[in-house]
């Protein structure tokens, strides 16, 4: 087996890398082709843009882009894999709803430094249970929350995104939450705290309710894990496409 | 002393609740009498409760052993019941949400009440629920600033829950299946929706009212088939989202409001309809990630409503009228503005709303008879239960 070598100064990718071994390695600083890790924060785009030649690209948490920035970065020719901490891929495929929802409801609160990717990771949990791609039908924004309706191909999804923060304990640290349904005769809840670092994902149905075991790998090993399974295997990744969606559907 | 009640209507609301609901008083209340329209099931019901049995009106308003009337007939009714109860005398009043179906006859009917110092409960459980009002007590102790209110019922068929508080069913009344939504029939959607809000939103958007009164501007309205709704509300610093599904098979009925402060996020889970479950539950998770979850409360809602008028009748807590008749103004002018938009949408879940900051908006708002009271609220404590 040929190690993958992964070109990354992030701790925890560094970590990961060693946690994947002997299918990755770090990569030597003059090494061509790695997989490259590219931080989310700040120009990201410049940064994936420059990185053309990289056996693959793991996007960490990026920041909300525009469209115009989205469009510019179709196309590609390198597997992305985008980590999303609130909507991993492994615990989106636990919610997958057995049967199509007749709605979709996601409601998000966290600080304000948060709030602009909390929501568009808000409606992203509503493309993931509602099976497909959303458009805005309405919205409506206040200074401390903002809602949407959806519609897509299959039934409606309404998203609900409220800022704390200036409270009793000023400005929040402890990360936002997202609670996700699926609402139909099967149910799928969707429960994302960053607080307590725990993400529960359950089905009801009318024999009660069944928890899926929480996934244990972490974030940053489970991308690097995908993007070394893309590029062996040349699988297509959709998560900038669902990023791009999610952003666009999010800035409004 | 326990307070004869005569019930008016013989639905499954009064053979599955509020007739059984009564044996839970403590002795307060006991069913003296049920009366019908004519479908002979309020004899059924009384038999099972050693009750008297009628149809009509009549027999119910004269007989001396009834001191409380209870309004459970179909909603269009209700009205027309208070006013009879009040002109054959009767000064204690529980009339099932909602109170009634226009806002000119709500308005009418907090009046009667008010002009004739009767009492009046509405049957508005969820306002009642011990645990709401330990949730507004802890709102009142924090930062309230209210940023969003999201509501979701996904419920199942009642006769579910009939079934765990009934020895024997009941035949089900006639006409009582309510068809399901066409999509492509705008009007038809309207009504329904509307029906809906009146007689199933009323739970919970007096709560709403009670968190963000000034939520006055429809921001969207749509229908959901097969029978549901999905609305959205704003105000200027809060908005509301509130969306409910009736489905006809599957998971335990899911009924959740969420409250969003600038500070705290509040999770009320009530318990299904009909059974006796305890009060909602409620989960605070602050801003620095603590959770807290608190004990359920034994009494729910629906024996804290019966709690309320006890309390009324035995002069322990005052009438608050201005507050019946705002509760009711607001769901009314919700309904009405949320049928407007779905009237007019054309396709349903069509764009109801102007994007934010595209000038003034041409979203249907809210009548301003629908704003809170501006009457002089009461100084003596709420009545037991009472968030409002």
């Amino acid at each position: 087996m040929t190690a993958v070598a992964v070109s990354t100064d992030l701790p925890a990718y560094r970590a990961a890398t060693a946690e994947l071994a002997p299918r990755a390695r770090l990569a030597d600083p003059t090494e061509a082709g790695p997989v490259r890790v590219i931080d989310g924060r700040g120009a990201w785009w410049d940064r994936v843009s420059d990185a053309r030649d990289a056996a693959g690209i793991v996007l960490d948490e990026p920041r909300p882009a525009s469209e115009a920035v989205h469009r510019a970065l179709r196309d590609l020719p390198v597997p992305v894999v985008v980590v999303r901490r609130r909507l991993r891929a492994d615990v989106a495929a636990d919610a997958e709803p057995p049967l199509a929802p007749l709605h979709v409801t996601v409601d998000a609160w966290g600080p304000p430094a948060d709030a602009a990717t909390l929501l568009r990771d808000a409606v992203g949990w509503a493309r993931v249970l509602g099976g497909g791609p959303l458009e805005v039908v309405a919205r409506a924004v206040t200074p401390l929350a903002a809602t949407l309706a959806l519609r897509g191909a299959a039934g409606g999804a309404s998203v609900t995104r409220a800022v704390a923060g200036g409270g009793r304990g000023g400005p929040s640290g402890a990360g936002g939450a997202v609670t996700a349904l699926a609402l139909g005769p099967r149910r799928v809840e969707v429960r994302v705290d960053a607080a307590t670092m725990t993400t529960q994902v359950a089905h009801d149905d009318e024999r009660g309710r069944r928890i899926v075991s929480p996934r244990r790998e972490s974030a940053e090993r489970l991308g690097l894990r995908r993007v070394i399974e893309a590029v062996a295997t040349g699988a297509v990744l959709a998560d900038l496409d669902d990023l791009r969606h999610d952003d666009v559907l999010a800035t409004g | 002393m326990a307070w004869g009640v005569g019930i008016i209507g013989a639905g499954p609301g009064v053979a599955a609740l509020h007739a059984p609901t009564l044996a839970r008083t403590a002795g307060d209340f006991r069913l003296v009498h049920v009366s019908d329209a004519g479908s002979g099931r309020a004899a059924a019901i009384a038999e099972r409760f050693g009750a008297r049995s009628s149809s009509g009106l009549d027999a119910l308003l004269a007989d001396p052993d009834v001191d409380v009337v209870a309004i459970c007939s179909p909603p269009a009714q209700h009205a027309a019941h208070v006013r009879a109860s009040l002109a054959a005398g009767r000064r204690a009043l529980f009339c099932e949400k909602p109170l009634a179906t226009s806002l000119d006859e709500a308005e009418q009917i907090v009046a009667a009440c008010a002009a004739a110092g009767a009492l009046l409960v509405v049957g508005t459980n969820h306002l009642f629920d011990p645990a709401w009002v330990r949730a507004t007590h802890y709102l009142d102790a924090i930062d309230r600033r209210i940023a969003a209110v999201t509501v979701t019922l996904c419920l199942s068929p009642n006769d579910r829950y009939h079934a765990l508080v009934m020895g024997e069913p009941l035949p089900a009344p006639p006409g009582s299946a309510r068809p399901p939504l066409d999509l492509s029939d705008p009007a038809q959607s309207a009504a329904i929706v509307r029906q809906l809000i009146v007689g199933l939103a009323v739970h919970d958007l007096p709560l709403v009212r009670d968190l963000v009164p000034d939520a006055t501007e429809v921001a969207w309205a749509r229908p959901i088939a097969p029978i549901g709704f999905d609305l959205g509300l704003r105000s200027a610093d809060a908005v509301v989202r509130f969306t409910v599904l009736m489905v006809p098979e599957g998971a335990d009925s899911l009924w959740r409001v969420s409250i969003a402060t600038a500070g705290d996020r509040i999770d009320v889970d009530f318990p299904p309809p009909f059974v006796h479950a305890g009060s909602a539950r409620i989960a605070v998770r602050d801003a620095r990630g603590v959770e807290t979850v608190y004990p359920l409360d034994r009494r729910d809602g629906y024996d804290a409503e019966w709690g309320a008028l006890a309390a009324l009748l035995r002069g322990d807590t005052a009438m608050e009228y201005d507050e019946l008749r705002a509760d009711a103004a607001f769901v009314l002018a919700v309904a009405d503005a949320a049928a407007a938009v779905i009237r007019g949408g054309g396709a349903p879940g069509s764009v109801v709303a102007p994007a934010p900051n595209a000038g003034p908006s041409t979203a249907p708002s809210l009548d301003q008879s629908a704003a809170p009271s501006a009457g002089p609220t009461l100084p003596a404590p709420a009545p037991a239960g009472s968030a409002s």
